[in-house]
């Protein structure tokens, strides 16, 4: 079960599931205006109500339903609130999930942003033609480097020049991105909400928290890519642990700062850290999901929790204590990255992904250190916001083509083990991979041809499947997983709109990490924080509670 | 009759001035040069070697071109040169084309409207377009995923129209006069007087341009959206950030990652060669460029 901190200050703990519908638009005098109605809207499962959505005048839109998909039979099973599934290699001749063709020949541009170097040319490319043959369609992806899309969305917006296809990271916080939505996209949610999903059973195999995203306005916009919803992780570098005699499972602050204190090795250059822990630390403290709901159905920002300020404290304690490494403020991530492999560094905070890219090093043994409270009591977990992107249709009212975005999404959704997601894994064998000892493994060219975009696109629930990675890593993921899972926190705000946030989010955010940072370093009193978060509050942030507090009314 | 004074600066410096200044010159050239040395040892360098150095290496235990196979494996980078090459070659000339008739013509007394349109010049110093301004102008004129989107909007920059403008305008009126009265078009004067009497001017704002058109990441991350279209500097760049990602980056099951920091450097290399290839050729014609117009007299 979900659980949800804040007792310490009046706070609920309610479920999210109701409130993601209304992200975006349900703000203001429409939110006032319309409350009553959606309440009731919301209160039914089936499909709608006769409540106006964000103000569009339709009703709102239901959850697509949850109809998990047939898959292979793990080696580690994992579980409906997160705990990713283990397999121990990917299952050949999987079946095809994807029935019916799935385009007709013609083009199917789309726009996704991307973290590698661009994919050969579609001459050059064998995964690229083998997945245009399997879709019958001709693929065009517009891929833009994850620095740069924030300058080219909007230039592409402007310019009215938004492919057919577009898909929109959550974390990227698009701007107005419900408005935007209305004007640009297609409401998909007469094919989509409720059972109208079963039509395209893979997107029906999507949980409810990776479709909490795609709700604008109360409405179906888009079809999520399923994030785990672990937020970042605590690794630990075994063989500095195990030298050092220290458990890399502490139980509370005293023994976290004393494993600290026998890992540090200054002299050695090895230090417990490289980079600063503040969400880490402030889980540590209890501390909730950057936002907490009051009964009183008022929002509070985690920055005026209790232990905000105390946990910041503590931790420029250990800065100063010498278990940072001297560079902390100025490492960049490649530099901590290469400190942790070659045990200079004891533990690495990163996110949820990073234990896939460490554990293909087979040298490497790490692990991850559990959530512990303070002093020993429950700990909290802050979980994701469970999609990593949506993506969405331009604008039409044509229904052959939203069916065949909407089946091209489908194929894209297939599960883990099924043909589908066997040839998006690994492409043309002979070209793309070859089988090693009965397992296919990726060749330099599967590799380089890869990078088109479709993995960030659309898809359920992940899993943990690395056959050619170091052993056991993945039994050790799935470990940590379900040892969190009694102590996740979400963000009661993670799926409601607030323009203020929206806009300003960023900036003002900035003013109190830059405040972290000072008492971190030592320069500035712990005290400095207290002015950053008022600044905080008073140029937008009071605003944001506000705007949440309307929005929320599941 | 009294020995004549000199100038401190033309004096014979004492041995340990010349001490002091040796010192400081070899500094100065280590750090210029220090970064360079890291960045080829580092694109030469193994993962290992780069771990155990904490990202950057200043002398690699043992070469390896791993790197830069990883980057010529394949047609993309080798496309991408040639892209970059080709819009550099084709931009320059363009820029300088345009650039030298409007400074020849702005800089001629008597050309038609030419007080009003050095004006009109000047004062695109002063205020910028704006990027979706020029977005929408590249949309309306169709030059949307081509290469001329590259070009034509910044083809022509009123800095270096002033600069080449202030030299032909240092060139002495008799000699407009001279071949006026020997029957030269404005045109023979411009291509057999001007144009070889401003070499310096010309080459300087040769090589500010085809610097820019060489460099330049922004404009086709706008205006491009194939990224078999891509210059070399845009596909550097997604080089660059793949390897300060992970918490969203996709995994390839059963692979290592590559030594992200040896192939970001390498494309360093690559990418700065050409420039620094052309340097010295240009060097002669530099200092007398760069001071046009510096001291008027």
């Amino acid at each position: 079960m979900t659980q949800h901190r804040g007792s310490a200050f009046g706070l609920d703990a309610q479920g999210m599931s109701r409130r993601s519908l209304l992200k975006g638009g349900l703000i203001g005098a429409a939110a006032l205006a319309f409350g009553g109605s959606i309440l009731s809207a919301c209160s039914s499962s089936g499909g709608g109500g006769t409540a106006a959505a964000g103000g569009s005048g339709l009703p709102l839109a239901a959850m697509p339903v949850n109809v998990p998909p047939l898959k292979p039979e793990p080696f580690l099973a994992g579980n409906a609130q997160g705990v990713m599934d283990v397999y121990k290699s990917f299952p050949l001749d999987g079946p095809k999930t994807v029935a019916q063709t799935v385009g007709d020949g013609s083009d199917f541009e789309f726009l996704v942003m991307t973290y590698g170097q661009p994919a050969p040319p579609l001459k050059e490319n064998a995964y690229w033609q083998l997945l245009n043959s399997e879709l019958n369609l001709n693929l065009k992806p517009i891929m833009v480097p994850y620095a740069d899309f924030p300058t080219k969305f909007p230039a592409l917006v402007a310019g009215d020049d938004l492919p057919e296809v577009v898909s929109v990271p959550m974390y990227m916080n698009v701007p107005r991105l419900p408005e935007l939505a209305a004007a640009k996209f297609t409401d998909l949610s007469e094919y989509l909400a409720g059972d109208a999903v079963k039509k395209y059973p893979n997107l029906a195999g999507i949980q409810e928290s990776a479709w909490s995203n795609s709700f604008l306005g109360g409405r179906l916009y888009g079809v999520p890519k399923s994030d785990p919803i672990f937020g970042g992780q605590l690794y630990t570098k075994t063989d500095l642990f195990e030298a050092a005699g220290v458990s890399e499972h502490p139980q509370s602050l005293e023994e976290f700062k004393a494993n600290a204190a026998a890992l540090t090795d200054s002299k050695a250059g090895v230090y417990a850290f490289g980079g600063i822990i503040t969400d880490f630390m402030l889980q540590t403290f209890g501390v909730p999901n950057k936002w907490a709901r009051s009964t009183d159905g008022t929002f509070v920002p985690h920055y005026e929790h209790e232990a905000f300020v105390p946990a910041i404290a503590a931790m420029a304690d250990m800065y100063k204590a010498g278990y940072f490494h001297p560079d902390t403020a100025t490492l960049e991530k490649t530099q901590r990255d290469a400190f942790f492999r070659t045990s200079r560094l004891a533990m690495l905070y990163d996110g949820n992904r990073a234990f896939g890219i460490i554990s293909d090093d087979h040298d490497l043994k790490f692990g991850m250190a559990r959530s512990f409270e303070k002093d020993g009591g429950t700990p909290v977990y802050w979980t994701g916001g469970g999609a990593y992107a949506i993506t969405m249709l331009s604008k039409t009212d044509d229904a052959a083509k939203i069916d065949r975005f909407l089946k091209v999404m489908d194929w894209l959704s297939a599960p883990f083990g099924s043909h589908e997601s066997f040839i998006q894994s690994y492409g043309a064998e002979g070209d793309n991979f070859d089988y090693v000892d009965g397992i296919p493994v990726l060749n330099d060219r599967g590799q380089r041809e890869q990078d088109l975009g479709f993995a960030y696109i659309a898809g359920g629930p992940q899993i943990l499947c690395n056959p050619q990675g170091a052993p056991d890593n993945d039994e050790a993921i799935h470990t940590w997983q379900t040892s969190v899972i009694p102590f996740l926190d979400d963000n009661p705000a993670q799926h409601l709109f607030s323009e203020t946030a929206n806009a300003k989010s960023g900036s003002l955010e900035q003013g109190v990490n830059d405040a972290i940072m000072s008492v971190f370093l030592g320069r500035e009193p712990a005290a400095t924080l207290e002015k950053a978060i008022k600044t905080w509050k008073t140029s937008g942030g009071d605003k944001m509670a506000t705007e949440y507090a309307e929005a929320y009314v599941g | 009759m009294s020995a004549v004074e000199r100038p401190a600066w033309m004096g014979k410096p004492r041995l340990s001035t010349s001490i002091v200044r040796g010192i400081a010159l070899v500094l100065i050239c280590l750090v210029v040069i220090f970064p360079f040395v890291v960045v080829v040892s580092t694109s030469l360098a193994t993962q290992a070697d780069i771990d155990a150095n904490g990202g950057y290496v200043i002398w690699p235990a043992s070469f390896s071109l791993d790197a830069y196979h990883q980057i010529f494996n394949g047609t993309q980078v080798t496309r991408a040169i040639i892209i970059s090459i080709g819009i550099t070659a084709v931009g320059t000339a363009f820029s300088l084309f345009c650039t030298v008739l409007a400074a020849y013509g702005l800089s001629r007394k008597g050309s038609l409207f030419q007080r009003g349109l050095l004006t009109f010049v000047l004062i695109t110093l002063l205020f910028g377009p704006g990027m979706i301004p020029v977005y929408l102008m590249v949309k309306n004129l169709g030059m949307l995923n081509t290469y001329w989107a590259l070009i034509i909007p910044g083809a022509v920059s009123a800095f270096n129209i002033i600069i080449i403008r202030g030299f032909i305008q240092g060139i002495p009126g008799e000699i407009f006069d001279a071949a006026r009265i020997d029957g030269a078009s404005e045109w023979k004067v411009l291509s057999k007087i001007v144009l070889p009497l401003s070499v310096a001017a010309v080459a300087v704002v040769g090589l500010f341009l085809a610097v820019g058109y060489w460099n330049n990441y922004f404009g086709p991350l706008l205006y491009l959206n194939d990224s078999n279209m891509w210059p070399l500097q845009l596909l550097m760049r997604s080089f660059v950030l793949q390897g300060n990602v992970s918490s969203t980056a996709t995994n390839i099951p059963g692979t290592v990652p590559p030594p992200q920091q040896a192939i970001q450097m390498a494309l360093v290399v690559i990418a700065t060669l050409p420039i620094l290839c052309a340097y010295p050729f240009l060097t002669k014609h530099m200092s007398k460029g760069m001071l046009t117009g510096a001291v008027k007299g």
